[in-house]
């Protein structure tokens, strides 16, 4: 797609106090968001893939030591000016989570917050602003916006909570959304709606999704970045990785995904779990639980290298 | 709707279903919501036969997590039977149920929940075993021995305490609690869905050996389809608390019935159709058991509805043994053709 950089992280660390000592929890992950990118970051919990979306936004937890370049539109989400991180948080980017609930003003119609957000950003008189809020809930497929405007957040099911949300974060077209499991909480139906919404490309700007669900990037995105604990292992267009998935990990996500294809592996157990503390450990940290794993794996750790962090990537369709 | 009978089992056999390890028969169950009340399940009956794993599927709001909770007795019935090995149930005093307690276990989604984090390992596996008073002290603990090696676990678990697992170990405790009394049903809610991916199908393969091992039948409450079709054999998809198609499971896949079995499928999204595929967009969300559609009360949000599905409900058809559905056109809207995605995963290789 085009060439214009929205987001770039490089060399991102992110470490949490453990006693005396530092947990760290994402480990040089580096990565580039271009306009008009639809990127998925996929990883089971403990990944680390929730806390490179909000170093994005400069929204990690308080106590996180954030290591290595964030810029986000020229914006670094850790050092910028409180001008900068008013411009960055809802202008340059944005970002949905799971519960919209939780994310909306409970006591506040509707209208009233997409109003103020967009006036908050924007330099638009009040029926201008108005324009705006009905275009963005448009754009989400909410069913007659204009009589949504005078509800209550608790008075909308939960996907048209989540269609609010995404409408809210598109408001000021952001160069970047960051959506974090936009859709776990809804129903298989509902969520087909709003992956349908994500995919249509939200007014060109990148999109970044976060999930556990291979099959929830597939739809969506054009492109994927699998983490491991705290790592990325493999990157790349998603048709390609899904055909030919590279790093053993992957393979091994892809064949344990229940699918309707008999011609495709199907619920295939990784033997083990993740380690719980991938920052403690030498070499590949997927060694324990790899088919393919040598002395070279467990002494040194693999660098991403040709979009696969791997010493033996299988280059053979995964049957 | 009256007198449905969703499996259809009841109709071949001619009578109450006694092969039936578990059955429910026209079941209604209802909430109270301020001073009305409201269905939550109505008019359901379903029968899980030995060894056999029956899927109830649906989404929030559909009643299959209350249905199975009325299996377990947890909920109380405003209409209809529940008949164990053929017995009547329903309004049996507990204390003569103790094969049916012993018979039926459950397993819950969320593990965290479901085992008391003040008990260790050891306590949990044996309370089912002294609450049914079975064998002595030293029996007791071969027993636990042998439900920890049944489902991967070692024995150096037994001191420690729930929250010093993960997920998945969890997941693995509750299932060996429920494996304790030599259950012939297992009702399994959502057993997976709250675990990782990678775990997810460890303890599906579990689940899987299991049943071979100790010849249980399972009723698997569950939104995830492909996960059904691999698991199951029948399967019940329900709607506003009917069940509104059932069959056996290849055959709901390949040639749904019912517009919201077919919308369900196409609504899964899938590793095998990057970038999405023609799907079968159902507008709008469930409606409220507040306020239930006229006629079909899937017509609101069903695209091939007609005028008819407006103002007249359809019944329950049953079109062989064991497999029906409620709907006034069936079988206009596509399931997933197996055959053909594998042709083309194959073209990949």
């Amino acid at each position: 797609m085009g060439t214009e950089v929205v987001a770039s992280v490089t060399d991102l660390s992110v470490a949490f106090p453990a006693g005396a000592d530092w947990r760290t929890v994402v480990r040089g992950v580096s990565l580039t968001v271009r306009r008009g990118d639809r990127i998925a970051i996929v990883g089971e919990s403990g990944s680390g893939k929730t806390m490179v979306g909000m170093s994005l936004l400069g929204i990690s937890p308080e106590q996180a030591r954030v290591r290595g370049q964030v810029l986000v539109d020229g914006i670094d989400p850790q050092r910028g000016s409180p001008a900068q991180l008013r411009r960055l948080r809802g202008d340059a980017a944005a970002m949905v989570f799971q519960d919209p609930l939780t994310s909306l003003n409970p006591v506040r119609t509707i209208g009233a917050q997409l109003t103020e957000s967009v006036r908050r950003h924007q330099r638009l008189g009040r029926a201008q602003a108005r324009v705006r809020v009905l275009e963005a809930l448009h754009a989400v497929g909410v069913p007659a916006p204009a009589e949504r405007l005078g509800v209550y957040p608790h008075q909308l099911s939960g996907g048209l909570r989540q269609r609010v949300m995404i409408a809210m974060a598109i408001l000021n077209r952001p160069a970047l959304l960051v959506a974090d499991e936009p859709t776990t909480a809804l129903d298989a139906t509902i969520q087909a709606q709003i992956l349908g919404v994500l995919r249509s490309g939200l007014d060109a700007g990148a999109l970044l999704l976060i999930t556990h669900d291979l099959a929830v990037a597939a739809e969506v995105c054009t492109s994927v970045v699998v983490m491991y604990a705290g790592q990325i292992v493999e990157q790349g267009p998603i048709a390609e990785l899904l055909r030919r998935p590279r790093h053993p990990y992957t393979r091994g996500l892809i064949a344990a995904v229940p699918t309707f294809d008999p011609a495709r592996p199907s619920l295939r157990p990784i033997p083990g779990t993740p380690p719980t503390r991938p920052d403690l450990g030498v070499g590949c940290r997927f060694a324990d639980r790899c088919a393919y794993v040598s002395q070279q794996c467990r002494d040194t750790e693999p660098a991403l290298a040709d979009g696969v962090a791997c010493w033996h990537p299988r280059e053979e369709a995964l049957r | 709707m009256n007198g449905t009978v969703a499996d259809g089992t009841r109709a071949a056999a001619g009578g109450p279903d006694s092969s039936a390890i578990l059955a429910a028969e026209s079941v209604s169950v209802f909430f109270a919501a301020g001073r009305r009340s409201l269905a939550a399940v109505l008019d359901v009956s379903l029968a899980v036969h030995a060894g056999e794993t029956v899927a109830l599927v649906g989404e929030s709001g559909s009643g299959k997590s209350t249905l199975a909770l009325a299996l377990m007795r947890a909920r109380e019935l405003r209409q209809g039977r529940l008949l164990f090995r053929g017995r009547d149930i329903t309004r049996q005093r507990e204390s003569r149920l103790e094969d049916y307690r012993r018979q039926v276990q459950m397993v819950f989604q969320d593990p965290h929940s479901s085992l008391d984090p003040r008990m260790t390992v050891g306590r949990i596996l044996a309370e089912p075993l002294r609450a049914h008073r079975i064998g002595d002290h030293a029996q007791r603990d071969e027993r636990i021995r042998q439900l920890l090696a049944d489902v991967g676990l070692g024995e150096d678990v037994l001191e420690r305490r729930p929250a010093q697992f993960s997920g998945g170990q969890r997941q693995r405790i509750a299932i060996a609690r429920a494996l304790a009394l030599d259950p012939r049903l297992v009702i399994a809610d959502e057993p997976v869905s709250a675990l990782d991916v990678s775990v997810q199908a460890q303890i599906v393969q579990l689940l899987r050996a299991l049943q071979r091992e100790h010849d249980m039948a399972y009723l698997l409450v569950s939104h995830d389809l492909p996960l059904v079709h691999h698991l199951a054999t029948r399967v019940a998809v329900m709607y506003l608390g009917r069940i509104v198609e059932s069959g056996p499971v290849d055959e709901v896949v390949r040639r749904p019935r019912h517009p919201y079995t077919a919308a369900l499928l196409a609504a899964a999204p899938s590793i095998d159709r990057p970038g999405g595929r023609e799907r079968i967009v159902l507008t709008g969300s469930p409606p409220s058991p507040m306020a239930r559609p006229t006629g079909c009360e899937f017509h609101p949000r069903c695209p091939v509805a007609r005028d008819r599905c407006r103002t007249e409900a359809p019944v329950f058809e049953i079109v062989t043994p064991g497999r029906g559905a409620a709907c006034f056109y069936p079988g206009e809207l596509p399931g997933i053709d197996v055959s053909s995605t594998s042709a083309r995963a194959e073209e990949h290789v």
